[in-house]
């Protein structure tokens, strides 16, 4: 009987030994000393042993005896916790689990700000788009050369997913007419897919539509921005391009580790796409300007392969922590 | 395309030390690459669709010459005479070809080899060795732009035409392949058919070889459109479809022909006899366009004033033959090279380029468009809510594998792209659930078990009358702990009241507490989040059905959030509040085990209480043995005027009381 016992004692030991919380050992708790506990189990055998009142004295102990210790457990798994101890500053603070942004969105927050700051207004558009507005009203007609440089994804005969987020120029210069000053960040599509391609991408398109505006001012807020953006002076060029919805059309490019590097396309806004949307050119005119994000992102945040941002591998998503 | 430097400077004189990479960037030649190729200097040019002029080497060296005030050398070309009638030329359809010329060249051996220096340029452009008469025009494509077409004379049978292509024509090609024609393709045909596809490529049956003794040259202007048509729907791209659909010179047919005739005669003995050549022209009008400009439209476009010396003298060095027509006003002849100029901004362009984009001054605009107020976007704050709870944001792509979506959508709203890229991505997606399983997939298979995601993005779908919806959604997932382990603290797997608590702290006075039945989460344990009386969302855990779908076992809570109906709080009024003293009491409900306490809570809260100001659940105990939940409230009195006394709150409880027992049938414990 009394080997019994101790063996009882050296199971709770044993258990208490690898018990770390304060849950757990209340399991143990109810495990031997619950409405069915080992050790409760014990006192309905009384009835049958030979010396009950022996056996009922010893089990007393026993009884006790885990009482005891398991009280000194519990005692000892809150004491950490509790505030009458001497606190260790250095260990971990509770429920520490700090989310983060992805760096596109990051990016385009970023971006935006600056943007805001100029007077830009954010606009959203369609991903699905028409023709219309993703070519034609851009001066793109059907045939035309340009639209070989966008593979472009069809929904059906009419609709496509829009391969620039110059689309939204359109809708927005429709709505509200000139004067206009407005950034319209979001996702485009194109069939392309390859390590420096991802059919998927992000762009943000800007325009700013006023009287007077003129060749120079592209020059001086795009180059305000891109010193903005990369918080220091940073060379840059702009030189000759096309795109059929502007011209002049031109790229910026800006040395990054003593290379040019094409970071934006631009352009004073083409008089046939003004005609399009009924703004009369012989008094308004304005600039467009459209920038891929993940060109930004990967030049700010120094990440090398485009893929990252798609694949949404924590050990890549949790190093944005605290970036706003 | 690719150049070399000693090929441009035949053509340009180019002062020593001149940086031509730079120059060519700063007129808007795009270089790609610069590389050394033996002896040679090879540029790789990205010439953007408007250009055409400059898909060749005088091209380039014509606009580089502009810039910097430079001379283009002549081109040496023989002096054959080129007439207008011409026997092998018959019918000539002039609006697939407004120029249409061609020489004979009889008599010679295509035997013998190809000059060294037209083969070692070629190479150094990528372009293959063929033949004699095949070198010789590759190389005045790449030299002038005109691409031209040798036809064996021998395998000819009768006279050339020019025509649109009949149903059911077919013809095998130099590509090897044969083709079945598009109804109206541009054609050069002989009396047995079609022998090419006009201005794409050459047809087998009449190639030139190495056995050829005569060739019949071709040398057109082709309209741009109609070639480009033919070119896309034949999927056949060539170096000459390429110049042709974004326009060749219309006057260049005849030059390229006296240029061929020239380099031959250098390698061959040939007689004028030998070679015949003759033209059809029918040139609209069209490409000698006008363009007027008055001079203070420059300025104003381009924000400096132009000295008009300057923008004289640079029209003139394009090609353009500027005159004024009165005291403010240009007008312009356009040059027939160039097909990107129609109206005024496109002069204004030329004049910008011409004075290069470096040297205009930055400014910024003075005055400050109507500015508005900000509003932050609502999706920006939960955004910030949910990662200060410990969730990453994703970002994925919107097309999801084809047949992906029959757990979660109407099979006929699923929009369809007609062209995917591959077959993983074929779809679009009408639910932010599969891009988010997929992203607990992928981190589980790298041994992150632990994750909670959320993304902002779209759903797309289409309704019965081909509507295109667009939704803006927040959506999340979280699997594995709720927290991150520490130590003494247990490791508490996130469940439906973890999700539950990070989206009632993301928005005020949404409700998470009616039963919703969606397919793909898990019955019973799934909720509608509602916003006042607004359906925003949904709440639960992903059904065993669609977890298969990505390999999944794990207790998985997904929600999300239709953006578009979530409003805004905008402003609030707020309540006077009681300083005396509360008083709390309990009371334990006996009921089945799903109940849904939600009922208890609201039904008491129906009835006006003249103390009662808040009801919250406290415990809730499931005793198996009789297969009931015990659902402990604590109730809270306060007076707003006096501090209560045990009566009034006795009072108010015996009514609470009697609502459960009388009007709920349940049971309080006692």
């Amino acid at each position: 009987m009394e080997t019994q016992y101790s063996l009882l004692i050296q199971n709770l030991k044993k258990r208490l030994n690898t018990c770390k919380t304060e849950s757990e050992l209340l399991k143990i708790k109810s495990d031997f000393l619950g409405k069915n506990g080992l050790i409760t189990k014990e006192f309905a055998g009384i009835q049958n042993a030979k010396d009950k009142k022996y056996t009922g004295q010893q089990l007393n102990l026993v009884k006790n005896q885990a009482e005891i210790l398991i009280a000194e457990n519990l005692q000892m798994v809150r004491d950490i916790l509790v505030s009458d101890k001497p606190i260790d500053i250095s260990l971990p603070g509770r429920n520490v689990s700090e989310g983060t942004r992805h760096p596109i969105s990051l990016t385009i927050n970023h971006i935006s700000n600056i943007m805001r700051g100029y007077g830009f207004r954010v606009e959203q558009g369609s991903e699905i788009e028409t023709e219309f507005y993703n070519f034609e009203a851009l001066n793109i007609p059907p045939n035309h050369p340009a639209r070989d440089m966008h593979d472009t994804f069809y929904v059906d005969t009419k609709r496509l997913l829009r391969t620039h987020t110059s689309s939204v120029q359109i809708h927005s210069m429709m709505k509200t007419g000139a004067p206009l000053k407005i950034i319209a960040p979001g996702k485009v599509y194109r069939c392309d897919s390859d390590p420096t391609h991802s059919p998927m991408f992000h762009q943000l398109e800007g325009l700013y539509i006023d009287k007077e505006i003129n060749f120079c001012h592209l020059k001086g807020i795009l180059e305000k921005f891109v010193t903005d953006f990369f918080q220091k002076d940073i060379e840059t060029r702009f030189r000759p391009s096309y795109f059929p919805f502007t011209e002049p059309s031109a790229e910026l490019d800006i040395k990054f580790r003593g290379k040019w590097l094409e970071v934006l396309g631009c352009g004073m806004v083409h008089d046939n796409v003004l005609k399009n949307v009924s703004i009369n050119s012989k008094v308004y005119s304005g600039f467009a300007f459209g920038l891929g994000i993940e060109r930004f992102a990967m030049l700010k945040f120094d990440i090398r392969d485009l893929r990252s941002f798609y694949e949404n591998d924590l050990s890549f998503l949790k190093q944005f922590k605290g970036i706003s | 395309m690719k150049i070399t430097t000693d090929w441009l400077k035949e053509h340009l004189n180019l002062p020593k030390n001149h940086n031509l990479v730079d120059s060519m960037t700063s007129i808007g030649l795009e270089v790609e690459s610069y590389k050394k190729l033996g002896k040679e200097s090879v540029i790789d040019l990205d010439v953007t669709p408007n250009r055409s002029d400059c898909l060749s080497v005088y091209g380039i060296a014509r606009d580089l010459a502009a810039k910097f005030n430079l001379k283009v050398k002549g081109l040496d070309t023989s002096k054959i005479p080129i007439k207008n009638s011409f026997k092998i030329i018959n019918k000539i359809d002039h609006k697939i070809a407004p120029v249409y010329s061609g020489l004979i060249l009889r008599n010679f051996d295509n035997r013998i080899k190809t000059p060294a220096y037209i083969v070692s340029k070629l190479k150094a452009c990528g372009i293959s060795r063929i033949n004699f008469i095949v070198d010789l025009i590759n190389f005045i494509m790449i030299e002038i732009g005109q691409p031209m077409h040798a036809f064996d004379m021998d395998k000819l049978s009768g006279e050339i035409n020019v025509r649109n292509s009949k149903k059911g024509e077919i013809i095998s090609c130099l590509d090897g392949k044969s083709y079945e024609l598009a109804s109206n393709t541009p054609l050069i045909t002989d009396n047995s058919g079609p022998v090419a596809i006009a201005g794409v490529i050459g047809g087998q049956l009449t190639a030139v070889d190495l056995n050829t003794r005569s060739v019949f040259v071709e040398s057109a202007y082709f309209t741009p459109d109609l070639i480009r048509l033919s070119s896309k729907s034949h999927r056949i791209q060539t170096d000459s479809s390429q110049r042709f659909e974004r326009g060749v010179d219309p006057l260049l047919p005849n030059t390229a022909l006296k240029r061929l005739v020239y380099l031959v005669s250098k390698e061959l003995n040939i007689k004028t006899m030998d070679i015949t050549a003759s033209t059809k022209t029918k040139l609209s009008k069209k490409n000698r366009g006008k363009i007027s400009i008055p001079l203070n439209t420059i300025s104003d476009r381009l924000g400096i004033e132009i000295k008009e010396k300057f923008i004289i003298n640079t029209l003139k060095r394009l090609g353009f033959s500027p005159k004024k027509i009165n005291k403010d006003t240009l007008q312009t002849i356009i040059p027939t090279h160039r097909f990107d100029i129609s109206q005024q901004n496109d002069l204004v362009e030329e004049i910008a380029r011409m004075y290069g984009y470096d040297n205009f001054p930055s400014t910024l605009p003075s005055k400050i468009v109507h500015y508005e107020i900000y509003k932050r976007p609502m999706c920006e704050k939960i955004a910030d809510s949910l990662i200060s709870r410990g969730y990453n944001e994703v970002i994925n792509y919107a097309f999801i594998p084809k047949d992906s979506q029959i757990h979660t959508s109407r099979l006929d709203h699923i929009i369809k792209l007609i062209n995917p890229i591959s077959e993983d991505k074929a779809e679009m997606r009408t639910s932010m659930v599969h891009s988010l399983l997929k992203n607990v997939s992928y981190n589980k298979n790298r041994q992150k078990s632990s994750v909670k995601f959320f993304e902002i993005g779209k759903t797309y779908s289409i309704s019965n009358k081909n509507k295109i919806l667009e939704k803006n959604m927040i959506a999340g997932v979280v699997t594995g702990l709720s927290y991150p382990k520490n130590f003494k603290e247990d490791k508490l797997p996130a469940t439906f009241y973890d999700v539950k608590g990070d989206i009632l702290s993301i928005l005020p006075n949404l409700q998470i507490n009616r039963i919703s039945a969606e397919s793909y989460l898990k019955k019973d344990c799934q909720s509608v989040i509602e916003q006042g009386v607004m359906k925003i969302g949904t709440l639960g855990q992903i059904d065993r059905k669609l977890l298969a779908q990505y390999d999944l076992k794990d207790n998985i809570i997904y929600f999300e959030i239709d953006m578009d109906h979530v409003s805004r709080v905008e402003s609030l009024k707020i309540n006077e509040f009681s300083i005396y003293p509360k008083v709390k009491r309990d009371l334990t409900v006996i009921c089945g085990p799903s109940y849904i306490s939600n009922t208890l809570i609201n039904k008491i809260r129906e009835k006006s209480h003249k103390y009662m100001i808040n009801i919250r659940i406290s415990d809730i105990f499931y005793n198996d043995k009789y297969n009931v939940k015990n659902i402990t409230l604590e109730l809270i009195f306060q007076a707003k005027d006096r501090t209560l006394v045990d009566r009034d709150v006795t009072d108010e409880m015996s009514d609470i009381v009697s609502i459960i027992e009388n009007e709920l049938k349940l049971k309080i414990k006692s």
